[in-house]
């Protein structure tokens, strides 16, 4: 076919673009230059690198008593010790603990660091699924409308009306104490937040031009719910979801607290805090360490979340 | 200037008066709280291969219903009730909703007023464009985006290569219209549906789009409905004209009938109530009274007669027929369009300030 030769008034109509914009390119850009996610992402750094460099940052094995490791009573390998740190005073003849021993003579510090590892696959794994499993009901309900809609959104309503740890703790119970069960348990109960927001994104998309276009040039239904409307929605899921990641660390942290969770001996911030809860006033520092990670670890999520909510909203953007 | 000078003889290109897209007693409705309101009420009208129709008429009248009826676009709680939608022999109606989808986009494609938030935000308009051509002709990722850069060069689109890459935002209005051209020609379809395609961009873009619609035509012998409120760029590109009103047709025809001799009062009124040239002192506009009526309100009768300047008692009473008038053309026939005595009438009515159309 003959191509027709741009018109002379062309640039008059020319956009003055220096390069093309990049959805992505931009994000981080005003990401980053947010003072809250700056933070949150140093945080989320330091819990990166402690369970990405476990091996290497831990001082001991991860649940290595101590009495095996060679210790004995004379070196301090006591129930609960006291942290002892060397340069700060600490007798020679005694070994080096960090944050001290917990109630099975391990090295507190070292489970504290090898820990990071069962929270961040926690958070991902546990919104990852709820994510997927509330993208794809919230989806059917929005674009199918009707019945369908009616029976996905009443479930999930039903699901709300529950307390969530509580029927976190229910589903547990039913499937039995494990890690993989509370982060089964506590997905669930993350379920109805993601389908809620998808169906509201995918009613308001739907209802725009550029679906309707799309339509109009042959897209199926298929082609319009997963490339015209779940990229557009993407940006909600993605603040929803970051944030969700914080309260999903805290839920089966509780859990683990309750021994419903995470089973000994691995090492788990929340199941750590619940093994030391007796000896809050001897041994504080056995629940302060795990807590304080516990809390570092939400609120960089927290910090991410609300600043890529404020980087990916178009009306603060351009 | 009057209309008539903006007119110039057609060209003809292709044109073989064979009939593309033939509308029968299409109606289409909405159900509503109030109940059902119909949107489009019994309109019938033609167009040949290789022709522009222009579809004009008020705000609410029904045109982008009547398009998207013809892509069968209607979402519930609209539907088309009745009628027949023949395309190339085959009644649209009638196909499933597969064959439904290979047929939009490949052979019968529309644009849309807003053309800029007719694309994708989240895409750069080189990969929607991609995507038009993989979906209706099985290309492989490389050829399409070859195939895209040439479009985009065919509908004027300087250094093509490099806005491949642009996102919609960074398009102005005119740009984006002329990628949703492309896209809507990528498959080189028979027939375009252009829902007041001019209506968001400003003048001289408007000038520019009319301009490019134009070529296309001639190039791929493409038949157009052209919705637009503006009649002068109906009176400058358009072969036949279809005027509605309220949801019906009020007079369908070849363009010169429409202008030169229109039967219907409304017709007669709207192409009053323009003027395209400079303001003479002492010249009047005349715009039609009132405003078109709400669609579950209808007056009985011819919906028109509570603004015509012709209305009678039997006005109230009956609803005109579609039929034929002496000059060929069809039009609602009412008493002053039955009996041709429009022009004369008219004539009288504003004795000093008419114009001879």
């Amino acid at each position: 076919m003959a191509s027709t030769a741009p018109l002379a008034e062309q640039s008059l109509d020319q956009p003055l673009v220096a390069r093309p914009a990049n959805l992505w390119r931009d994000t981080l850009r005003n990401l980053l230059g947010q003072r809250s996610a700056q933070a949150g992402l140093v945080l989320l750094g330091v819990v990166l690198l402690m369970a990405v460099a476990a091996p290497i940052l831990a001082t001991h094995g991860e649940t290595t008593n101590m009495l095996d490791a060679g210790e004995t009573r004379a070196t301090g390998a006591v129930r609960n010790a006291a942290p002892c740190i060397h340069l700060l005073g600490c007798a020679a003849s005694k070994s080096q603990h960090i944050l001290g021993l917990d109630s099975n003579l391990r090295d507190e510090y070292s489970r504290v660091i090898y820990a990071s590892r069962v929270s961040l696959e926690v958070g991902f794994f546990t919104v990852g699924i709820a994510i997927i499993i509330g993208t794809v009901l919230g989806a059917i309900a929005g674009y199918a409308g009707g019945w369908a809609d009616n029976l996905v959104m009443r479930v999930m309503d039903v699901l709300l009306a529950f307390p969530a740890l509580v029927l976190a703790i229910a589903i547990v119970t039913v499937l039995g104490p494990s890690l993989i069960n509370a982060q089964i348990a506590v997905a669930i109960v993350g379920i109805p937040v993601y389908a809620r927001v998808m169906r509201a994104s995918v009613l308001s998309i739907r209802e725009r031009d550029f679906v309707t276009a799309s339509r109009a040039l042959g897209a199926s239904s298929y082609d319009i719910l997963l490339r015209r409307i779940l990229p557009n929605a993407l940006t909600p899921l993605i603040v929803q979801g970051t944030l969700g990641i914080a309260g999903a660390i805290l839920d089966v942290a509780a859990l683990s607290f309750l021994g419903l969770g995470s089973q000994p001996p691995a090492a788990d911030w929340g199941s750590m805090i619940g093994d030391a809860r007796n000896v809050v006033f001897v041994a504080p520092w056995l629940v302060l360490a795990p807590g304080a990670a516990i809390a570092i670890m939400v609120l960089g999520f927290n910090l991410l979340g609300d600043g890529l909510r404020d980087a990916l909203d178009p009306r603060l953007n351009r | 200037m009057s209309i008539s000078e903006l007119r110039e003889p057609r060209r003809r290109v292709g044109t073989t008066g064979e009939r593309l897209l033939d509308v029968r007693g299409l109606r289409t409705s909405f159900t509503t709280r109030d109940g059902v309101v119909r949107a489009v009420d019994g309109i019938d009208f033609h167009v040949n291969r290789g022709e522009i129709l222009g579809l004009v008429g008020e705000s609410g009248c029904g045109k982008s219903v009547t398009s998207l009826s013809i892509l069968r676009l209607i979402a519930p709680p609209g539907r088309i009730e009745a009628g027949e939608l023949i395309f190339d022999g085959r009644d649209l109606l009638k196909l499933d909703s597969r064959q439904m989808r290979e047929l939009r986009g490949n052979r019968i494609s529309m644009i849309f007023q807003q053309p800029t938030s007719s694309l994708n935000p989240v895409f750069s308009v080189g990969r929607q464009l991609e995507e038009v051509l993989e979906l209706h002709r099985n290309m492989k990722r490389r050829a399409a985006r070859d195939r895209a850069a040439e479009l985009m060069r065919m509908v004027g689109i300087p250094d093509p290569v490099r806005r491949l890459d642009a996102f919609p935002h960074a398009l102005s209005g005119g740009m984006a219209q002329r990628v949703m051209i492309a896209m809507a020609l990528a498959c080189e379809p028979e027939l375009l549906i252009a829902d007041e395609p001019t209506t968001a961009l400003d003048v001289t873009t408007q000038e520019q789009i009319i301009d490019l619609l134009q070529e296309m035509q001639a190039e791929f012998n493409l038949s157009i409905i052209l919705i637009t409120h503006d009649l002068g760029v109906v009176a400058r590109v358009a072969n036949s004209i279809l005027v509605m009103y309220a949801g019906r047709p009020a007079e369908f025809g070849e363009a010169d009938d429409i202008f030169y001799r229109c039967s219907h009062p409304y017709t007669r009124g709207l192409l009053d109530s323009v003027d395209y040239g400079a303001y003479r002192p002492g010249e009047h506009l005349h715009p039609i009274a009132g405003v078109p009526p709400r669609l579950d309100q209808l007056p009985p009768g011819c919906a028109f007669h509570p603004r015509c300047l012709y209305a009678e008692p039997i006005c109230r009473d009956s609803v005109p027929e579609f039929g034929r008038v002496p000059s060929g053309h069809t039009v609602a026939a009412c008493h002053p369009a039955l009996a041709g005595r429009l022009n004369l009438h008219r004539a009288g009515a504003h004795a000093s300030g008419a114009r001879e159309l």
